[in-house]
């Protein structure tokens, strides 16, 4: 049984369905990327597995129970926790007052909390005290996925980590995002550099118009001429 | 013309007295996305909840003042609770009528209760210790400052300190903070947005209730209509300040405390225009800076 | 929990329903004909009565006719700033209702109706034109602040045609006011304050004082008058400082105020504002370095009650005052002593002067329409005629064909051709915290 199933996952805004029964699995090891163009719903389905958008129809199981209309509070409260794609960190407070803030529900956070998430950032630690909003992007980034550690999540949701990044900084990201898998958090993200992550994942899912199109190892979809011409950009 | 270390002195007493008010509005309409019109009321009863403290039940200034901070505070979470929590997601312009309805009917309470007329505090009558006595130049620093004035700038200081540790040092007060920046983060980690906005309600109504208090203090008389009369200056600190952060409102406050009490030193501006001259320098301020003084930061 | 519990209200009895009716003899179940001197009218005292809707529009104009009952709307500052001297005007006309309507006159009796005018123009107008629209009166009395009446008066009485009999309001422009002669009133202008003050802040070696003043008609035209016979008496006004009710401080306006040149300070301002004033004041030391004076808007029970007497002792000024020792004056200060157990002040003397002229002119038309009171109330008044000081007397009088001339409770009411009594005026004192009266006023005019 995998950590995260979707089944036939509808879902929309007002009355545009946007999804139309899309099936994801994630095992508790896996990094899992979903690829796809520009509007095929990709951070929609990520904002409908973790309850921000409705589940019109279908189902998703989390660690084997059903989670389709849990609150998102529940959700990151039993180990899922979500990084949106952008506004991702909270601009005026201090980088430490982020982390406080992803472990808000624990109550007050213990130190330990602080530092792992040092541990895989140390540029957080040297910078806990400046203000999220002067930082540069990639640093940005770094602390919007270390605010979502802060619960020590077994899955992690992180829709397009690497946009917007200088090329070498994107690679960082992907590093720490395997690190992060190796301490037994299972991975699944919304990747545009689609070649890289294919390359980092075990397995990847082609997302278009809200459907599934295909699904198989990283490598496999690497290496298909149909998907490396429609989607990898040759 | 001489520059009259006495009005500044004035003028920082009336900032102080507006400083708490002009804390809870920005609080709330950085956290809430709203202007809460009804504020001017909350300074009203806050104002009379300190006479019914100190005149009907004969309690020392300051415990009748505490009860004003307890109870507005409490008013602010029963509002929250019971009218506001539906509202979550209206629009501004719904929440715009809501608080004015509010402010109404809250008017119309007090009056219920303690009448049209006005009322006295009569706390003891106290004159000025003349501190300074004399001029340099063209500065003229004689200063007379009663105990109230100090009073009244000390506890708004107090007041304004406690709310900075608690928005800095505590995790409810950061996480008033985070929703400020951004409501819907706040969701996504796990913050729990309806209990933060109740929580600020509580803590903008205290704040306000203390006001009102510091300004029944300050006059010496109560009516029904005395928070509303000041509320458009704590519109002007509050906006001057950049609308939504809590510390520029801070400054506002004292801006606007002092310009418009020095304004009556500028030949040909009458002490009756010193209001107008709070929002002359509101304007003029926007124009040069639109965000405000803390341009859209905290 | 909405008791009220008002240390400070001079009077519990106080109504603040925004429109209610007094039927000083019954009202409607009274309408019989005939019925002179019929159950003792005198139970409209404590302003409550019918409330609302019941009696609308009937007899209001049908003269003559026995029994008829005569509209006359009372505006009245139930509420708000001047709601202290509501009660006054309420008390002043009901005496005087109750011996009109004890006599009838010209077979009919008067039904006062009031209304709240929140001591605001918005609110009097409002308040004016349900009178007026809905209620259906010929004749207006009221209100208190002459801004508010001066309001009503260019926006419902005039175009109306209404006759509107302020009773308060004293503010000088009322005098120039275009209203066709529906607008009199029945007490004195503050011109004739404004000369008084300025003569008693003379009399006291002031030579230079500056002003604050009340920025509306009234205190306008108080201190307009104040300047003008100040200096022809060889005296400066240094500042005129204007002052908005209702603010939660006055520092700037007392640090204007804070002028070396100046002896003296003069407050014309009303008692809710003077009050953090004076605290203030005190503050700031102002009463160690000045000497301080005030007109009559500050002599009330509220400033008495509520100002620490160190603030406010020595303080003079004038008041307009009854002829307290004229037969008239005593007669009535007597009967109001008997019916609400207290001294009357010159303002409840006014309203039963309106009232009891109302009474005279009513009768002496034989009618009951605005065009017919505008007219003989002029005459009734006038001094060519026979003195008279009550209903009945002047009743016997104009029945065997007298000019009359009413010699009121607050003086000879002689109206002017503007509508205009001439008024007399005593100078007072704080002494231990209450205003202490000293005689009358010699303005040497
Ligand atoms: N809040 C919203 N309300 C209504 N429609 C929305 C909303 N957000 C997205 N959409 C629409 O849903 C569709 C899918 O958007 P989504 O953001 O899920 O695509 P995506 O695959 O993440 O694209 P991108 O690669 O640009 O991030 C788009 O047509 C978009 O316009
Ligand atoms: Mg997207």
């Amino acid at each position: 049984m995998a950590l995260l199933e979707a089944r036939d996952v509808v879902s929309g805004y007002g009355d545009v369905e946007i999804i139309h029964g899309v099936s994801i699995d994630v095992a508790s090891d896996e990094i899992v990327s979903i690829i796809g163009p520009n509007g095929a719903g990709k951070s929609t389905l990520m904002k409908t597995l973790f309850s921000l958008v409705d589940c019109w129809d279908g189902t998703v199981t989390f660690r084997g129970e059903d989670v389709t209309h849990d609150q998102t509070s529940d959700l990151s409260r039993n180990g899922m926790c979500y990084v949106p794609q952008t506004d991702n960190v909270f601009p005026t407070l201090s980088v430490e007052e982020n982390l406080r803030m992803g472990g808000y529900i624990l109550g007050d956070p213990p130190k330990e909390n602080y530092e792992r998430i040092y541990n895989h950032f140390p540029i957080l630690e040297e910078r806990k005290s400046q203000q999220a909003g002067s930082m540069s992007g990639g640093q940005q980034q770094m602390l919007a996925i270390g605010r979502a550690l802060m619960l020590d999540p077994e899955l992690l949701l992180l829709d397009e980590p690497s946009a917007g990044l200088a090329p070498d900084l994107v690679d960082d990201v992907f590093e720490k995002i395997i690190e992060i898998n190796e301490d037994d958090t299972a991975i699944l993200m919304v990747e545009q550099n689609a070649r890289k992550a294919l390359k980092f994942s075990d397995r990847g899912y082609v997302l278009e118009m809200g459907e599934n199109r295909f699904e198989d190892t990283g490598e496999v979809l690497l290496n298909d001429s149909k998907v490396g011409e429609l989607y990898l950009g040759g | 013309m001489a520059l009259e270390l006495q009005l500044v002195v004035n003028g920082i007493v009336f900032g102080s007295i507006i400083l708490l008010a002009s804390i809870g509005l920005s609080l709330l309409y950085g956290i809430g996305d709203f202007a809460n019109f009804a504020h001017g009321e909350f300074l009203t009863l806050g104002a009379f909840i300190t006479f019914a403290g100190y005149v009907t039940f004969g309690l020392p200034i300051y415990v009748a003042g505490l009860m004003a901070f307890l109870f507005v505070g409490a008013l602010g979470v029963l509002i929250d609770r019971i009218l506001m929590t539906r509202h979550r997601d209206s629009t501004p312009i719904i929440l715009l009528i809501l608080t004015i309805g509010l402010a109404l009917f809250l008017r119309a309470v007090i009056r219920l209760q303690w009448g049209d007329n006005q009322r006295t505090l009569g706390m003891p009558l106290e004159r000025g210790t003349e501190l300074l006595q004399g001029s340099v130049g063209w500065i003229d620093y004689g200063i007379r400052i009663t105990s109230t004035d100090i009073a009244i700038v000390f506890l708004a200081l107090v007041l304004a300190t406690g709310t900075h540790l608690f928005l800095t040092r505590t995790r409810m007060g950061i996480a008033m903070r985070a929703m400020s920046d951004n409501k819907s983060l706040a969701k996504v980690a796990g913050i729990d947005t309806d209990t933060v906005m109740t929580v600020t309600w509580a803590l903008s109504g205290a704040l306000a209730g203390t006001g009102g208090m510091l300004l029944a203090m300050q006059t010496g008389v109560l009516f029904p209509r005395m928070g509303f009369n000041i509320v458009l200056v704590v519109f002007a600190a509050v906006i001057l300040g950049g609308i939504g952060s809590p510390y520029g409102a801070m400054i506002g406050a004292y801006i606007i405390g002092i310009a418009q009490e020095v304004s009556v030193m500028i030949p040909g501006i009458s002490a009756e225009y010193r209001y107008a001259f709070a929002f002359l320098i509101m304007i003029a301020v926007l124009l040069y800076k639109p965000q405000g003084l803390a341009g859209g930061r905290w | 929990m909405m008791t009220d519990n008002d240390p400070n209200a001079d009077d519990s009895s106080m109504n603040r329903r925004p429109i209610l009716k007094t039927v000083a003899a019954g009202g409607a179940t009274a309408v019989l004909a005939g019925c002179i001197g019929g159950g003792d009218g005198g139970d409209g005292g404590n302003g409550d009565g019918n409330d609302g809707s019941s009696d609308g529009d009937d007899g209001s104009s049908d003269s003559g006719g026995g029994g008829a009952t005569y509209d006359v709307g009372l505006v009245n500052p139930y509420s708000g700033d001047l709601a202290p001297f509501a009660d006054r005007n309420d008390r002043g006309s009901d005496l005087a209702l109750s011996e009109i309507n004890n006599e009838s006159v010209a077979g009919g009796k008067i039904n006062k109706i009031t209304a709240d005018s929140e001591t605001t123009s918005n609110a009097g107008v409002s308040a004016s034109q349900k009178l007026v629209n809905q209620e259906g009166v010929d004749v207006l009395t009221g209100p208190c602040s002459s801004g508010v009446a001066v309001s009503i008066a260019e926006s419902v009485t005039i175009p109306n045609e209404i006759t509107h009999i302020m009773i308060n309001s004293t503010a000088p422009g009322i005098t120039d006011l275009e209203d066709n002669g529906y607008v009199l009133r029945s007490c004195p202008s503050d011109a004739f304050q404004g000369q008084a003050l300025a003569q008693v802040v003379s009399d006291n070696d002031i030579s230079s004082v500056s002003l604050i003043v009340v920025n509306n008609d009234y205190g306008q035209g108080l201190a307009d008058a104040f300047q003008k016979r100040y200096k022809e008496l060889g005296n400066t006004v240094e500042t005129t400082i204007p002052a908005e009710q209702g603010r939660s401080s006055y520092s700037a306006q007392l640090n204007e105020a804070d002028n070396p040149n100046s002896e003296g300070i003069v407050f014309i301002v009303y008692p809710q504002s003077f009050q953090t004033m004076i605290r203030e004041a005190y503050q700031m030391g102002i009463q160690e370095n000045y000497e301080i004076f005030g007109a009559e808007s500050m002599v009330s029970d509220e400033v008495e009650q509520n100002v620490d007497p160190v603030a406010i002792n020595g303080m003079k000024g004038t008041n307009p005052s009854p002829p307290i020792e004229s037969e008239v004056y005593q007669t009535f200060a007597e009967e109001f002593q008997n019916e609400y157990d207290r001294q009357p002040t010159v303002w409840a003397a006014y309203a039963y002067d309106a009232y009891m002229m109302l009474g005279l002119a009513i009768h002496s038309a034989g009618e009951y329409s605005s065009d017919a009171v505008a007219n003989a109330i002029y005459e009734i008044s006038r001094p060519e005629g026979t003195e008279v000081s009550s209903i009945a007397e002047g009743k016997s009088e104009l029945d065997a064909g007298n000019a009359i001339n009413y010699q009121g409770a607050s003086g000879n009411v002689n109206l002017d051709e503007n509508g205009d009594p001439s008024g007399s005026y005593q100078h007072w004192e704080v002494i231990d915290g209450t205003f202490e009266m000293q005689g009358f006023v010699d303005t040497g005019q």
